[in-house]
Order: structure tokens, then C-alpha cells, then sequence
């Protein structure tokens, strides 16, 4: 049982409990919410843990893609932790976000086993996997929220969005086990197609389901939002590919992914569009991450799989860039009451060590180069120009977007300061470390990112979706 | 009379009489205001639809569902009690101290009540008509298939419609609780495993938590900033 998915669920559940009873230790609960997890991503490292583990009456394994995946969301999770450490004195983030990624991982590692819909019975639905998975997304409301009176429109946007898409997964479900009893029924396949196509938009965010995106990066905590944006999100993008490898009605189908494409690049466009727009540099990260979400659907939406290996590569760079600009919003939040450009005027010169994390993260989500984001924009942008030129220079205008969106916001930081005798703030050196340490990672990552090629590589090859 | 016999007399209602219960209750949800109508009726809702579905699953399944709407409602009656029913404060020491002018019957509906009985009659028309066309085949009995679907039809459109146009979370939430509810009478009929029974009732209790965290974030400000 040890090889089996247990660690992944039993040490961040393990963590959180540990977590409540030293609420008062805010450092001790910090180190057990961040090494924890980062333990048992360490197991899934060293070992494959694919033996099945029996829970709740069916057994959950892991497959190579969502051990790969859950390795890096645990991964992040921790350094993530460890951010809202040095940003925050809410203990209740750490355990609500732990039983969360336990959730997740639960979900991940009950997706469906293959889904033989036209060769009729056994069919093995993903239920269990959607169900887990709501449950996860629904308790990150409380860290979202984060105990802020009256701020409440991102967060309640975000529930209902994802308790909506529940029912729909939930009745594809129920018309695929039909349709797998009478393999005949177009109408049955189109259906559930549909319902899919729709679950999957309200999960993602994809346009028009986006209007939480900004709402939460703008209002929230910042490493909550990152936590959402960051974990939740990406959570749902493998959620996706196990989706569509594992149901052969969908990766069988050439329409579903030209409607991922198109999807995407309205996303990607819009996002781009509307970072440019604003004000805010909460909601720029929040268009930011929209527009990336598009390009990675972009990629995915080409039916290839150096397009599948792009679009894993814009999910997993996108950390880099999501994770720096909230630790230094998160920086700038104990200086300034909120993220607008007016409230962060000289903030170089007042928190150095924030604008720096603040905006190359920005410009990483961006896809500037040399940072994380542009070597998984590029690859984007080559697979896109491969099909349709039109939809690669779509690509290129959201990244401008958010260009634009971001340089505005930096004649704010980089403003000098009106009182010469304000100091700048001494940050703590594990603050410095941990900036500069996602900074290095940051540039390693754009500067050589076939660091990553081996684990995409295998990730890819066990995805059912080339023709 | 044992328990067991007084669920039994209880499931023994005729069908159309819970039916039109249910469709009444659900439409409630969407007309009124008051907070704690809203949690009657919502207690109420989760009670007829237990009912529903004693004609379809064990009754003990049925009395599961319904039991977890009911404990779902303490948790949100007791968050509107904190926030003083979503009034602030101020509003709620005024109302005790001033003699207030006689207010006629309707005052409990609330400003905007007819548009919203608009609202659900119309969307209680359209997912009447739809299930009674179409009715989703969920039993072999026809006239139980249909009662089931214009039921769920019905409580899942008019808890969209609660989540999509109110902008407190308290009725939001009971929307989305609602959709959930709706969702579940068809569900449970057709996949009736403890197991995913379970977790979708788990759902339902860590929605209303946050639920009930989201309502008093938003009362907490409301009495910071008398409007």
C-alpha cells in the first residue's frame, strides 16, 4: 500500500492536522506545511507508487502523467507555503490548503481507467475524480477569502462556477455509460461531448467563464490567488488530458479539439486584451494567467503531440512567473492597501526586493525572454504557426497585451519617491532567498528548458490524443 | 407506530401532491428575501425531494439526502442569526427602538417582488414544458421519469437563476445548493451508490461551510459601512 498513492494523500492530510494542533508555532506550522508535501513528492519522485490503493470501494492508482503532474503541484504548493510564511499570519491558510491538495491528488489519481465507450461495458466513470476534485476547489475558498470583510464577488464567482460544473460531469457521465450500452446513439455521443467540452470551460476558465479569474487575483490574498491560479487550475488541465485521453468519443474526435483551438484563442486574445486595460496589477496577474490559459489550450488544440508537449510546457512554466508576481504583490500588500498602479507608485524604491518579484513575474507570465514563460509561449507559437498562421500571431498580440498591461503599471513602480527620507525596507534574508531563488529558477528554466523535456516527453508519450 | 412506519406513511403522499410541493418550494427560493424564509424553504425543498425519491431508491438513501439538506440548513440558519439576518447592525437596533408605521403582508416579500414572480413562474413554465416533452429515462415508469425530470428540471433552473441574479452569498449559495439538490433527485435514481452518494453529500456540507464563511464576510462589511 506503501507504493500506492497513500503518501500523496495521507502526508499533506497528515500535515493539516499537524497544522491546526501548532496554529500557535506560526514557524513550526510553516516547515510541516512545506516539507510535508514536499516529502511526499520526494516518495513520488523516488518511487512510482502505481500499485492501486482501494478507497471508498474502487481503487485509485497513479498513471507516469499525473504522478509527474502531482509531483509538481506538491512541489509548488511548498514553496508556496513557505511565501504565505513570510507574507501572512493567517495559520488557517496552511490547513485548509493542504486537505485541498490531498483532495486534488485523490482526484487525480481516480481518473478514469480506459473507456472503452464503443466497445461497451465495463465503463469506469470519472465521478470520483469530479467529486474529489470539487471538494478540493471548494475549500481553497477559505484561504481566497482570507477573512476580509465585505470582499466577497472573485470568491462567490469562482464557487459557483465550480459547483455548476459538477452536475455537468456528472450527467456526461451517466450519457456515456449509456451511450456505452447502445453505441449507436449519435445523439448520446453528441451529448455528452457537449457537456464534457462545457464542464471542462467552466473548470478552466476559458472565455466566457473567466469572470472570476480577475475578481480573485485583485481581491484575494495574493499566494492564495497563486494557489488557485497556480494548483487548482493546473489540477484541472490534467483533469483535461486524463478527460480526453482516457474517453476515445473525445480524442477520436478531430471537432473537440478545433473547439479546444478556438477556444483558446479567444482566451488568449481577450486576456491579452484586457490585461492591457488595466489598472490593477492583481487583475493584469489574473488576464495574465486567462491569456496563458488560452495559449496552453492553443497547443493542445493542434491534435499533435509536439502540440500536447507545448501545452504542458506553458502549464508548467507558468508557475514560475504566477508564483514570483504574488510573492511580490504579497510584499507590497504590507505597504499599500491594494494592487492598484496608484497604490504601488515607487515601490522600487520603497520594497525593492516586491518590485523586482512583482514584475518579472509579470513578464515571465507575459512570455518575455529570456524568463520561464517565453520558452512555453515559444513552443506555443511554433506549433500554432505550423496550422494556422492567423491563430500564432493571435499568440503574439495576448503576450503584447500583457506587455503593454505591465509597462504602464512600471511607470507607477519605478516613480521616484516624493519624501527623500523614506528608507527602503530591510527584507528578511530567507525573503531575499526565497525572491531570489524563484528568480534563478525563473531564468534557468527560459534559458534551458529542455531541463523539463525528459518528464514532458514521458508525460506526452502516455497521453492517448495524436491521431 | 415505529419509525420505520411513520417514513412509510410519509413516502405513501401522492406523488403529484410532493411534486407540486417541491415545484412551490423552489420557486419560493427565488421570490423571497427574508432570510429566514429562504432557510424554511430550503429545508423544506431538501425535504420534498427525499420524499421524490423514496419512490425511486430505498428509503433509507432518500431519508440519507434529505437528512443532509436538513443539517445543512442549522449551518446557514445559525450564519444568519450571527450576521443579524444580512441587516447591519445599526438598521436592526433602529427597527427595535422606532415605532414603525404598520407595513402590509407583502413587506416580507421584499422590494422587486413581482419581478421575481415573474421570474420563477416563466422558468417553472419552460422546465415543466421541457421534462413534460422530454421527459429523461430514468425508470421504466414513464409517469415517474417525468415527475422526476420536471422536478429536477425545475429546482436546478430556478437555483441558476438564485446564483445568477442575487449578490448576497447566502442566496447565491442557496442556488448553487439548489442546482446540487436538483441535479441529485435525477442522479440518484440512476447511480444510486453509497459511496458517490457520500461524497456528493460531502460536497454539499463543505459548499454550505463555505457558504456560511462567505455570508459573513459579506454582513462583516455591511455593518462597517452603514449604506
Amino acid at each position: 500500500m506503501i507504493f500506492s498513492p497513500l503518501p500523496l494523500i495521507a502526508l499533506p492530510l497528515l500535515a493539516a492536522g499537524l497544522t491546526v494542533l501548532l496554529r500557535r508555532f506560526a514557524m513550526l506550522s510553516a516547515l510541516i506545511a512545506a516539507i510535508l508535501p514536499a516529502m511526499a513528492a520526494l516518495i513520488a519522485i523516488i518511487y512510482p507508487l502505481n500499485n492501486p490503493l482501494p478507497l471508498l470501494g474502487r481503487d485509485l492508482y497513479l498513471t507516469t502523467p499525473d504522478r509527474y503532474a502531482l509531483i509538481y503541484l506538491y512541489l509548488c504548493a511548498s514553496a508556496t507555503f513557505l511565501g504565505v510564511w513570510r507574507t501572512s499570519s493567517k495559520w488557517t491558510y496552511y490547513p485548509v490548503a493542504l486537505a485541498a491538495l490531498a483532495s486534488i491528488a485523490a482526484a487525480l489519481g481516480a481518473r478514469p481507467v480506459v473507456v472503452e465507450v464503443i466497445g461497451g461495458r465495463p465503463f469506469d466513470p470519472f465521478n470520483y475524480a469530479v467529486l474529489f476534485f470539487a471538494i478540493g476547489a471548494v475549500l481553497t475558498i477559505f484561504p481566497l477569502q482570507g477573512g476580509q470583510p465585505g470582499v466577497t464577488l472573485g470568491t462567490l464567482r469562482y464557487l459557483t462556477f465550480m459547483v455548476i460544473a459538477v452536475p455537468i460531469f456528472l450527467a456526461a457521465a451517466w450519457v456515456l455509460d449509456q451511450y456505452s450500452q447502445s453505441p449507436d446513439a449519435v445523439n448520446l455521443a453528441q451529448t455528452a461531448t457537449v457537456l464534457l467540452l462545457f464542464g471542462i470551460a467552466l473548470w478552466l476558465a476559458v472565455l466566457p467563464f473567466h469572470s472570476w479569474l480577475s475578481g480573485v487575483a485583485s481581491e484575494s490574498p495574493p499566494l492564495s490567488s497563486a494557489f488557485v491560479l497556480g494548483i487548482v487550475n493546473m489540477a484541472a488541465f490534467f483533469l483535461m488530458l486524463d478527460l480526453v485521453s482516457g474517453i476515445r468519443l473525445l480524442n477520436d474526435n478531430p471537432v473537440v479539439f478545433d473547439v479546444l483551438r478556438l477556444m483558446g484563442l479567444a482566451t488568449a486574445l481577450v486576456g491579452g486584451a484586457l490585461a492591457f486595460a488595466q489598472r490593477d496589477f492583481g487583475r493584469i496577474m489574473g488576464y495574465a494567467v486567462l491569456a496563458d490559459i488560452g495559449v496552453a489550450l492553443v497547443a493542445f488544440g493542434t491534435h499533435t503531440s509536439a502540440g500536447l508537449s507545448a501545452a504542458l510546457f506553458v502549464v508548467f512554466l507558468r508557475t514560475f512567473g504566477l508564483g514570483l508576481m504574488s510573492m511580490g504583490l504579497a510584499l507590497a500588500h504590507t505597504e499599500a492597501p491594494d494592487d492598484t498602479f496608484v497604490s504601488l507608485a515607487s515601490l522600487a524604491w520603497r520594497r525593492p526586493w516586491a518590485a523586482v518579484g512583482l514584475v518579472v513575474g509579470a513578464f515571465s507570465l507575459a512570455g518575455v525572454p529570456p524568463l520561464a514563460g517565453f520558452a512555453g509561449r515559444w513552443g506555443a507559437l511554433q506549433q500554432a504557426a505550423g496550422s494556422d498562421l492567423g491563430a500564432s500571431l493571435a499568440l503574439v498580440l495576448s503576450s503584447i497585451g500583457v506587455v503593454a498591461g505591465v509597462l504602464r503599471g512600471l511607470q507607477y513602480v519605478l516613480r521616484p519617491l516624493d519624501d527623500p527620507t523614506i528608507q527602503p525596507v530591510r527584507e528578511s534574508p530567507l525573503t531575499i532567498t526565497l525572491i531570489v531563488g524563484a528568480l534563478v529558477l525563473c531564468v534557468i528554466f527560459g534559458l534551458f528548458p529542455d531541463l523539463l523535456s525528459p518528464v514532458i516527453r514521458q508525460m506526452a508519450a502516455a497521453y492517448v490524443i495524436a491521431p | 407506530m415505529t419509525n420505520v412506519d411513520i417514513a412509510k406513511t410519509i413516502a405513501g403522499l401522492p406523488g403529484a401532491a410532493v411534486l407540486i410541493g417541491l415545484l412551490i418550494a423552489a420557486a419560493l427560493l427565488v421570490i423571497l428575501v427574508n432570510w429566514r424564509l429562504l432557510i424554511v424553504a430550503l429545508a423544506l425543498q431538501y425535504i420534498l425531494i427525499g420524499l421524490m425519491l423514496t419512490r425511486v431508491v430505498p428509503i433509507e438513501l432518500a431519508a440519507v439526502k434529505a437528512l443532509v439538506g436538513i443539517m445543512i440548513c442549522p449551518v446557514l440558519y445559525i450564519t444568519a442569526r450571527r450576521v443579524n439576518w444580512g441587516r447591519p447592525e445599526e438598521e436592526a437596533e433602529e427597527d427595535k427602538a422606532a415605532e414603525r408605521p404598520q407595513r402590509r403582508w407583502w413587506h416580507i416579500l421584499g422590494a422587486g417582488w413581482p419581478v421575481r414572480v415573474i421570474v420563477a413562474v416563466l422558468a417553472l413554465a419552460i422546465s415543466t414544458g421541457l421534462a413534460s416533452r422530454n421527459p429523461l429515462p430514468i425508470v421504466t415508469d414513464l409517469t415517474l421519469s417525468r415527475d422526476l425530470t420536471t422536478g429536477a428540471f425545475s429546482v436546478i433552473l430556478l437555483g441558476l437563476i438564485n446564483a445568477a441574479l442575487a449578490e448576497n452569498p447566502l442566496k447565491v449559495g442557496i442556488g448553487l445548493l439548489s442546482v446540487l439538490a436538483g441535479f441529485e433527485l435525477l442522479y440518484t435514481a440512476v447511480e444510486p451508490t453509497l459511496t458517490i452518494v457520500g461524497l456528493l453529500g460531502l460536497t454539499n456540507l463543505i459548499l454550505a461551510l463555505a457558504i456560511a464563511y462567505l455570508t459573513t464576510a459579506w454582513a462583516s462589511r455591511r455593518s462597517e459601512v452603514p449604506e
